[in-house]
């Protein structure tokens, strides 16, 4: 199966060890590369601390942005500014951490990169905007697609990602969206969750 | 020209806060009210923009210190990052006296 470009989030349970994933994107085993582009392990505590502080469910919104064609730094900060549109916060706020490992198939771009950010926002108490987010995500993945010239991933909303780039005054890239993938079937949802493909990793 | 009035709820214990911390700022308590609605009106919520730079001095103070567990420490990089430190400090400073 073709890849584009992947956008997927993980809830951070406040109740989960905050050690483990810092450990878990430390990791130079199943990298080559590790690298912090923009803050450090003591930020993503902060956000712990700050939700333990709320008593929030979710501490941190964990992002993946993974391309499957070559993309660059500015062009992932370019799909984060996207992101913070969308749910509301301020990119100065997420720790960006790039990971560079061989991908499963050997056209696949190398680099992929780790978004967090805190759920609540240190500033005002709020909690981080959570509602349609994986159409969101979907919309910005295509969106993204577009501006880089990668070529486009059928996704399971298509119809709703159209909508919503009209919605946003992206009408260029609802039509060649729309004509692109407008007619296909939607592919079959994930057959495993993300907590179910990380215990089969540490099994 | 102050010529409207206004009557709000509130609780007693939300009334003493207010009459008290008036008395300690030497301002009225209508004084207080007033000053709160300009701030949110104009979308600078009370004490938002003092946390935020707290957060930012907080998060500058975090490269700080990995900075210097780095082995050797990158002087020139701690150096910017100190600065960096010094103006988020400031900023918070200024933000209190205002």
């Amino acid at each position: 199966m073709f890849y584009g470009m992947i956008i997927k989030a993980i809830r951070f349970r406040t109740r989960s060890s905050v050690s483990r994933l810092i450990n878990h994107l430390k990791n130079g085993i199943d990298n080559d590369a590790v690298a912090f582009l923009s803050g450090t392990a003591a930020d993503i505590t902060d956000m712990h601390s700050d939700a333990l502080a709320k008593r929030s469910t979710y501490s941190i919104r964990h992002w993946i942005i993974s391309p499957h064609e070559a993309t660059s730094r500015t062009q992932m900060r370019e799909v984060l500014g996207m992101i913070a549109g969308e749910f509301g916060f301020d990119p100065e706020r997420a720790v960006i951490i790039e990971h560079q490992k061989p991908r499963t198939t050997s056209d696949a771009h190398f680099t992929h990169w780790h978004v967090l950010v805190g759920e609540i926002d240190p500033a005002s108490g709020k909690v981080l905007r959570c509602s349609f987010d994986r159409i969101i995500h979907e919309l910005v993945a295509r969106w993204s697609e577009f501006k880089f010239g990668h070529r486009f991933v059928q996704g399971v909303h298509t119809k709703s990602v159209i909508a919503g780039l009209r919605k946003r005054g992206a009408s260029e890239a609802a039509k060649v969206i729309q004509r692109e993938l407008g007619g296909a079937e939607p592919p079959s949802r994930e057959a495993f969750t993300n907590a179910q493909h990380q215990a089969r990793k540490r099994a | 020209m102050k010529d409207a009035f206004i009557k709000i709820r509130i609780s007693e214990a939300d009334k003493s806060r207010l009459v008290k911390f008036a008395g300690q700022s030497g301002k009225s308590a209508s004084e207080i009210v007033r000053s709160a609605l300009n701030e949110t009106m104009r979308g600078q919520i009370a004490g938002d923009k003092r946390r935020k730079d707290i957060a930012a001095l907080r998060r500058s103070t975090n490269s700080m210190i990995e900075a210097f567990a780095e082995k050797p420490i990158d002087v020139p990089n701690l150096r910017e990052i100190a600065v960096q430190v010094r103006q988020d400090a400031l900023r918070v400073l200024t933000c209190s006296m205002a």
